[in-house]
Order: structure tokens, then C-alpha cells, then sequence
């Protein structure tokens, strides 16, 4: 914004040029220099503006009186007439004009103090403490290919570690509190030059973040056997290379347009910036436990399963915390947590669904802060891999279509036949059976207390979303109709199955799953249920092995990105492997450059999951965070992951 | 009573390494790839995938795969936890503390309670005492451990405001996890106390001993009780190891980073090394404990000797 003051400069500026030329000069410069004032959350940016008499072509229409010789029949003669008309015909005349040219925009890379006095002009130092529940405390595996236990976005989220871009106040990503202060795609594409931010430091003086660094985590993160979670989204990922200390080049092995989220924090799942200098000195597995970062927040003691200690860096490059210091202790058991945040020993704890009305009324001064999109707990109707060929596999790179779990037989009615259409029908009407006996609205109401939406679709659409279609939505609750079509697809007696609820997730209620199992029951079916630890299932989970009926989550959301993950049985897949040509629907994602077209393509995708039945929705449930009466702000940007994140934010009653 | 002492050292090591049997066959159990177990799901690439297979010797037989697995083990060396990617005795090292001191706070609080309550139920039978010591007894015994650690926290923390919900801390932290713990074997131990001091108030020397005018005190505590340790003695030995064991369910409601936690950690991530430490840690404290206790029955009771 420019302020009113270097206005009225310019105008002066502006008058005195006139004069001047009035003079009889020719051509005069003047450069103003606007900068825009910082305020709490915005950029500072520098322009240098010449102001310059030019030279221009004019051309405007003008009326002109011309005069004409016309030829004119009179008295039955042909006769020239002189005749003057008033005509409009384009005039170009050369003019003086006065042109204002940015020849300079520099954006100045400086910290973003969110800690400020109310009129802005003096900077407050972090003060105070405050205490967050949360139903995990993680490892501290701060060395990118060593660590794949799925929450390590806990380190950015806690403050500690930093990804090369960030998002400001406005939630767009912005060099101004970003690592990389500059980048250049290449013309061609295939390649991105960045530039670091100098001065940036990591915790306990482990010197200041090069170049060097940012290479190091994302090829660690990449190599060869590394367990990093986000390793499957990472496949346009070729390479990293340092220049020298303040720039590198970042290499694509095929296009994503939207590289930009891998790199921030947009997205969760993707490599941050460990140290190449602590690697160096203690090796992978010995650097792995020294907790450092170059976030707002250092931390001061990390016990697993227990709680995090952490302190403001005070000086840091993109944001001054508000508080001084602050603590993550793990409280998993649901009422332990409500009692916690009742007698005050957590500020901030992620309070179960069917407990927050109950914790609102008991604690005056308390309020609900929704987190992340809403999670949707879905059934997977395990087994239908219908991805024909070549098929991508783990260890085996032979491996050929069918999955060990594609067992379209009696004993798993649910997996239909690819190569058989009557199979494929009867199987669909299994699942649109075991469908219709679920009733997402009383799962919403009972399980969740009401706190979220009956259901969302695979692809992350929901009902609200524009592009949603009605189709989507799973058939509505009818348990004789679902009782009629398990008749006509000849098991008018029920059947048994065995089905695998997990327990211990966080993110997966198995509440919910119990309480479809009962309506399955309820139309003559007969779950075997497996209630036992996720990871007792893990080894069944990849390459197709799987063909039991499970039960899973997805987060909603996030509708234009590419979301094959899960669709093809490899990794973390969701039960199911859809014919090639969808897959490929899928893939284009990656590389799509139109946001419409993405979501498009993800239509596409669900259009054929919904027409399949191959998932059932339970009911969407939201994650909320109880913020007591201590905590004056928190500001939490939009995230898909429903977990704490910004403590940055948090400001505390002194 | 040397010779006693060596024989249940080698005993105690046989059934240490029968149980090493048994770990390792579970990680071969199911005739799953027994990698699966060891590495993360997100392992990709089949470098890495080889490159364990020939570090844990797969493509050997059976009894070189053990060998090789026991000779880490007797160095110390499980493996490396698949989840937090660091040694997994070192994890079992860094909770043993927490657990130790829960379980000795949850030990006193058993013997203080179950004794003198067990003790007062005997003597005072029949009267208003005895039928609160055995309401109490019963209580006790048909509570849920996790259902007493939820209500003491509602009660003491939330309600009163006088305790801490949970988490280690000071001494003040230490008493309702202590409690929920204690409370179900100081019932039985109160039982088992009573039952045993009845026992022996019953005998003849007491009765003979009372009528030559030995005070109550000296009866109860010097003669009754002392005779009546035995049964309750071997029950408290082998509480000291289930404390140390099994503190699961407290560790989970009051957040304690003890033995417990990491156990059920690993058995929910199914991180077969950390399970294995733990494992075969709890069959080391219950060998322990029950050398121990055997050893204590000769001084307390100078009738019992080994041979």
C-alpha cells in the first residue's frame, strides 16, 4: 500500500517535471523509491520507480472539414459539384508524455514478526507457556530416510524443522517467509534454480542453512531403501544439486505442476531440511536423534511417548513466536485428555467427538477450533483388483496380473469377476447390499455427537464442494432393499465374511465399523471380526495380499491433486485396483497443469469408484480441538491433517 | 544352599533361553516373510529388501537364522525398532526407570494396605473391621484397573482439584497411578493375610503362647504374623514382577512412559525387535523375582533348608 504521504511527494515530483519541460527541456528522470510498510504478516517490498518523459504516437479520431468534388445528375446533366463535408478520419501526432516505469522490485526477505505491539511498531518477545495434548508423541528421527512412521509432519507442525517454502498469513506460498527466496523454472522445464535466504540458522549452533542442507534432506529422503513416508508422492523427484552455499538446482524426472506443495507447507507428508553438517559428523543413524531444526521453536527435551519441551528462537527469519515456550505431552486415553484439559494441565488438547459438548459446558471460557478436513472413515471392499498385465509390486518386478487376493469366488461375494460383467453385476449388488444397510446418519449421531458430515467421497469431493454430484453419495438406508438384493444376488441367507477392524488408530474408529457390523448383522450377514492391532495386519496390506473386508480412513479435501495413491495395490493401498485406463486418468494428474482439468479427472475417477461401490463411506467426522481459557489467540492454518500445528500463533494470558 | 542357588541360576538361564526358542519362532510364525517384520511398510526397492534378507541370513537354515538372532540378543542388540529407528534395548533401558519406580510406589502401597488391613480383618474377625476389610477386599478384586484409574482421576483431580491427572512429576504423581495399580493385589493380598493369620491364630503354640501371657502385640506381630508370612510372601514376590510387568493399563490411563507403554507401543506398530526386548526382559524379572522369593522363604522361616 502506498502510504498518502509519498503520494503527495510524487505528485510534488510530478509538478516540478512539468514546470521543467515547460521549460524547454526534452527529457527528465526522476526516480521515486516506494516501499510499502510492513505490517504484522505482510511483505516488505522495495520498488524503484523511474518517472520519464517519453515520446509517443497518438492517435485519436478527429472531425475534419473537407472539401469534395462529387458528381451530380441535375435537370438530366451530369454536372461536378464542389461540395464541403464534415468527415472523422484518425489523426497520429507525436506527444510528450509522462510515463512512471518499475524498473526494480525487490522483495526484502525479512523476518514477519507476528509478536507486535498494538500499533505496530515495536516487536514483543515471545512470553509465556502453554500445554498441548496430543494422542502422540512421535520419535524424534530427524533424518529424513530414516524416518516412516507417517507423522514426522509433527516436526514442522511443532515448530521445529522448516520446508523450503512456506505459506504466509494469506495461506499462499511466499518467498518473503520461505527458505528459498528465489526460484527459476527453466524455460524448458525439467529444472528449477533457487537461491537460500541467508542468515538462516539451525538450533543449538549447528551453523547457518546452505544449500548443501536442502540437498542433503531431499536426496536422503529419496534414496535408495529410505523408509520416508512421502516417498511414493515423491516419484517426479530426481534430484537435488548445491551450486555453492546459497544456490542450487532442483531436477524433475517428469513434470508436476504441482511441485509447489511438496515443497511447503500446503502438503504435509514431504522431506524438510535436516542438517548435512550433523550427517557429516555423526552418520545417518547417529544424527537421527539430535532433534534440530531451523524453525521458530528449539526444542529443549524429547521423551517419546511423552511430551516435548520447546523454546522460542526469538530471533528467527519468518515469524517471532508469541510464546515462550511451550509442551506436547501424549495423552491418548480419551477421558485422561477431557480430565487434563479440565483441571487446566493442557491448554490445548484434541478432545474426542462425544465429548465435547460435555467438556464445553464444564469449562466456561473454553472454545472448539476445527481442525483439518473432515476425516472420513470408510469400509473398503477388499480384493477387486482389476488392474490387468504388468503390475506394480514391492520387491517383485515380474509380477503379472492376478493379485494373490483376487478371489472372485463364494466365499468373498463382495470381489467381482473383471472378466465375467453377470459376476461383476452380482458382486455390485453386494456391495450396494452391504451399502444400503448402513445408515451413515445414525453413525454420525451416535458415534461422533453429530461433529462432522454422514459422508464424503473417495476422491476427497463432498457434498458441498461445486463439483459434487449426487450419484456419489452412498444409496440411502434401507435395510429390506438391501436384504432384496443380497436375494437376487443368491445369498437371500446372508453370508459370512471375515473383516478387519483396527484398533488403536486415532484416525480410525473402529466404533464406527462395530457399529455397521451390527447392521450387516441386522440383514441376516455375519461379520468375523478382527479387532486387533493395524499393524498386525500390516504385511497384508501391499501388494494385493488382502482380499478381507477392512476398515480405513481418508482424509476429504484437496480435490484438484493427484490422488492415485491407494487406487493401485502397492503401498498403502485402499482394497481395491482399478482397471489401467482409470489409473491413467489418475496419473494425468500429476502432470495436469489446469486446476479444472484435475478436478475433472478426479470426477472421472469417482464417477467409476461410485458406479463400482468399491468403498462405503460410514460418515465424515470432523477433528476439534478444545482451547482453554488461558490461550488468547491461535491461528491454525488450513491443513489436511487434523493435528495441532502453529504454535507460533499461540499467545498466553500472563 | 550353594549348590540350591547354582541350580536355579541354570534353571533360570535354560528358561531364558527356551523363551528365546519361542520369540524366535514367532517371527518366523505364519510362514510370512519374517523382513515384513522388521522393516517399515514404506521400505521400497528391492536392494534393500535383498539386503536384509542376507543380514538376517534368510537364505540359511532355520537353526543358523536363530544363531545369529541369539548372538545379537546376548550382545544386547534386538535390532533397530522398526518405528523409531534407533536400538531396541536402549528403548527398553531409557522406560525401565519409570516402570521401576511405579511399580515400587504400587508395591508399598499393596504392602501397606494389604498387611495391616489383612492382619486387623483376622484379628478383629467377625467384628465391623473384618467386614470392611473384606468389602474392601472385594472391591478391590472385581474393579477394573483402567475404570479405578478414570474414576480416582474424576474424583481427585477434576472434582477435588488435590492430584495431578497423570504424567511422571513429583511425589504427588506418583499416588493415584500408585493406587490403581496397588488396589487390586492389596485386596488380594489382604486375603491372602487374613486367611493365612486365622490359619495360624488357630494353633495350639498361640494359644499356648497366650496363656503363658504373651501381650496381643507381641502375639500378633511376633509370633502369629511371622508364621503367617509364608503364602503371603511368595505373593508379593511375584507382585514385585507382575508390577514390573504389568503395568499396562495405568501406564496407558496416566501417561507413563514406563515399560508398559512401550510394549503395547510396539505390539500396536509391531515392531518386532522392541517386542522382543520386552519379552524377554519380563521373563528375566520373573526368573529374578522368583529366585529371590525362594531365597527369602529360608530366612524367614529357619525350618526351610536347601539341598
Amino acid at each position: 500500500m502506498i502510504k498518502k504521504r509519498y503520494f503527495w511527494i510524487l505528485a510534488a515530483l510530478l509538478i516540478g517535471l512539468a514546470a521543467s519541460l515547460s521549460c524547454g527541456t526534452t527529457e527528465t528522470v526522476v526516480e521515486t523509491v516506494i516501499v510499502e510498510k510492513q505490517l504484522p504478516g505482510q511483505t516488505i517490498t522495495e520498488k524503484v520507480v523511474e518517472t520519464v518523459l517519453v515520446e509517443k504516437s497518438v492517435t485519436r479520431v478527429e472531425k475534419v472539414v473537407e472539401t469534395v468534388i462529387v458528381e451530380k445528375t441535375i435537370a438530366g446533366e451530369k454536372v461536378k459539384v464542389v461540395e464541403t463535408v464534415v468527415v472523422e478520419k484518425p489523426v497520429t501526432t507525436v506527444e510528450k508524455v509522462i510515463q512512471t516505469v518499475v524498473v526494480q522490485e525487490v522483495v526484502i526477505a525479512t523476518a514477519m514478526p507476528l509478536a507486535m505491539s498494538a500499533d505496530g511498531s515495536e516487536r514483543i518477545s515471545p512470553i509465556g507457556h502453554f500445554v498441548v495434548a496430543e494422542n502422540l508423541v512421535v520419535p524424534p528421527i530427524f533424518v529424513p530416510a530414516l524416518a516412516g512412521g507417517g507423522l514426522e509432519f509433527s516436526y514442522y507442525n511443532w515448530g521445529v524443522t522448516d520446508y523450503p517454502l512456506s505459506m504466509n498469513a494469506e495461506e499462499e506460498v511466499d518467498p518473503a517467509v520461505s527458505i528459498w527466496d528465489s526460484w527459476t523454472v527453466s524455460p524448458e522445464g525439467g529444472k528449477i534454480t533457487w537461491t537460500v535466504r541467508p542468515g538462516v540458522q539451525f538450533h543449538q549452533g549447528w551453523g547457518e542453512l546452505t544449500a548443501h542442507d536442502i540437498a542433503f534432506s531431499f536426496n536422503n529422503a529419496a534414496r535408495e531403501g529410505s523408509r520416508f513416508y512421502g516417498l511414493t508422492s515423491m516419484d517426479w523427484f530426481d534430484r537435488m544439486e548445491a551450486l555453492d552455499d546459497s544456490s542450487g538446482e532442483m531436477y524433475f524426472k517428469k513434470d508436476n505442476p504441482l511441485w509447489i506443495g511438496y515443497l511447503s507447507n500446503a502438503q504435509t507428508h514431504q522431506p524438510w531440511i535436516a542438517s548435512k553438517k550433523l550427517f557429516d559428523e555423526r552418520g545417518e543413524q547417529g544424527g537421527a536423534d539430535t532433534a534440530i531444526g531451523t524453525g521458530p521453536y528449539q526444542v529443549r527435551a524429547w521423551a517419546t511417548n511423552d511430551r516435548v519441551l520447546l523454546e522460542a528462537t526469538e530471533e528467527h527469519y519468518r515469524v517471532v513466536p508469541r510464546a515462550k515456550t511451550f509442551e506436547v505431552v501424549e495423552i491418548s486415553e480419551p477421558l485422561a485428555k477431557q480430565a487434563a484439559f479440565l483441571t487446566g494441565e493442557v491448554d490445548i488438547a484434541p478432545i474426542d467427538n462425544n465429548l465435547i459438548k460435555d467438556t464445553f459446558a464444564k469449562l466456561p471460557g473454553s472454545t472448539i477450533e476445527r481442525i483439518g478436513e473432515v476425516d472420513t472413515q470408510m469400509i473398503h471392499f477388499t480384493g477387486n483388483y482389476w488392474l490387468k498385465g504388468p503390475l506394480p509390486h514391492r520387491t517383485d518386478p515380474n509380477a503379472q496380473f492376478p493379485r494373490p487376493g483376487y478371489t472372485p469366488d463364494d466365499d468373498h461375494p463382495w470381489i467381482g469377476n473383471i472378466d465375467d460383467p453377470e459376476h461383476m453385476e452380482r458382486a455390485l449388488k453386494v456391495r450396494t447390499a452391504m451399502s444400503m444397510a448402513v445408515d451413515q446418519e445414525t453413525i454420525l449421531s451416535e458415534v461422533f455427537d453429530g461433529f462432522g458430515i454422514p459422508y464424503a467421497a473417495h476422491m476427497g469431493f463432498q457434498p458441498s464442494d461445486a463439483a459434487w454430484k449426487d450419484e456419489w453419495a452412498p444409496p440411502a438406508y434401507d435395510p429390506e432393499g438391501a436384504k432384496a438384493l443380497l436375494a437376487e444376488a443368491g445369498y437371500a441367507d446372508g453370508f459370512e465374511f471375515e473383516a478387519f477392524f483396527p484398533a488403536g488408530v486415532t484416525t480410525i474408529s473402529d466404533e464406527a465399523a462395530f457399529a455397521a457390523a451390527q447392521m450387516w448383522r441386522d440383514i441376516g450377514l455375519n461379520p468375523i471380526i478382527d479387532n486387533g492391532t493395524y499393524a498386525s495386519g500390516r504385511d497384508r496390506r501391499f501388494d494385493g495380499v488382502d482380499n478381507i473386508i477392512r476398515m480405513h480412513h481418508i482424509f476429504t479435501g484437496k480435490i484438484d491433486q493427484e490422488k492415485c495413491q491407494g487406487l493401485g495395490a502397492v503401498q498403502a493401498y485402499y482394497g481395491a485396483e482399478l482397471p489401467r485406463e482409470y489409473l491413467d486418468i489418475c496419473a494425468r494428474n500429476k502432470t495436469e497443469s489446469s486446476r479444472d482439468k484435475r478436478i475433472a479427472n478426479n470426477a472421472e475417477v469417482q464417477d467409476y469408484i461410485s458406479r463400482w461401490r468399491l468403498y462405503l463411506p460410514l460418515s465424515a467426522k470432523s477433528t476439534n480441538y478444545m482451547v482453554g481459557p488461558k490461550i488468547l489467540t491461535w491461528d491454525p492454518h488450513v491443513n489436511t491433517q487434523p493435528f495441532f500445528i502453529a504454535p507460533w500463533t499461540v499467545s498466553v494470558e500472563q | 544352599m550353594k549348590r540350591f542357588l547354582i541350580r536355579r541360576l541354570i534353571y533360570g538361564v535354560v528358561l531364558l533361553f527356551a523363551s528365546t526358542i519361542f520369540i524366535f519362532a514367532l517371527s518366523r510364525a505364519g510362514g510370512r516373510d519374517p523382513r515384513e517384520m522388521f522393516m517399515s511398510e514404506n521400505i521400497s526397492g528391492r536392494e534393500a529388501w535383498e539386503a536384509l534378507g542376507k543380514e538376517m541370513g534368510l537364505d540359511r537354515p532355520l537353526a543358523v537364522q536363530y544363531g545369529i538372532w541369539l548372538g545379537g540378543v546376548v550382545r544386547g542388540d534386538f535390532g533397530t525398532s522398526v518405528r523409531e529407528q534407533r536400538n531396541a534395548m536402549d528403548l527398553v533401558r531409557e522406560r525401565l526407570p519409570a516402570t521401576v519406580q511405579l511399580a515400587i510406589g504400587s508395591f508399598m502401597f499393596t504392602v501397606l494396605l494389604g498387611i495391616p488391613l489383612g492382619v486387623l480383618s483376622a484379628m478383629s474377625r467377625g467384628t465391623l473391621w473384618d467386614y470392611a476389610g473384606r468389602a474392601f477386599a472385594l472391591l478391590g478384586q472385581s474393579m477394573p484397573a483402567f475404570w479405578l484409574g478414570i474414576m480416582l482421576i474424576i474424583i481427585f483431580s477434576v472434582q477435588l482439584e488435590l492430584l495431578p491427572t497423570g504424567r511422571r512429576g513429583g511425589i504427588e504423581h506418583y499416588i493415584l497411578p500408585s493406587i490403581t495399580v496397588g488396589w487390586f493385589t492389596a485386596a488380594g493380598l489382604l486375603r491372602l493375610v487374613r486367611s493365612a493369620m486365622l490359619e495360624v491364630t488357630d494353633s495350639e503354640f498361640i494359644t499356648y503362647a497366650r496363656a503363658k501371657g504373651v501381650g496381643n502385640r507381641t502375639l500378633v506381630w511376633k509370633h502369629a504374623f511371622r508364621n503367617a508370612l509364608i503364602p503371603p510372601l511368595t505373593y508379593a514376590g511375584l507382585l514385585l514382577g507382575s508390577f514390573l510387568t504389568g503395568t499396562v493399563i495405568a501406564e496407558h490411563v496416566f501417561q507413563w512412559p514406563g515399560i508398559g507403554r512401550l510394549a503395547i507401543t510396539a505390539v500396536l506398530d509391531n515392531d518386532f525387535p522392541v517386542m522382543a526386548a520386552t519379552m524377554l526382559l519380563f521373563t528375566s524379572i520373573y526368573v529374578a523375582t522368583s529366585l529371590v522369593v525362594d531365597l527369602l522363604y529360608a530366612i524367614v522361616d529357619p525350618r526351610i533348608r536347601y539341598s
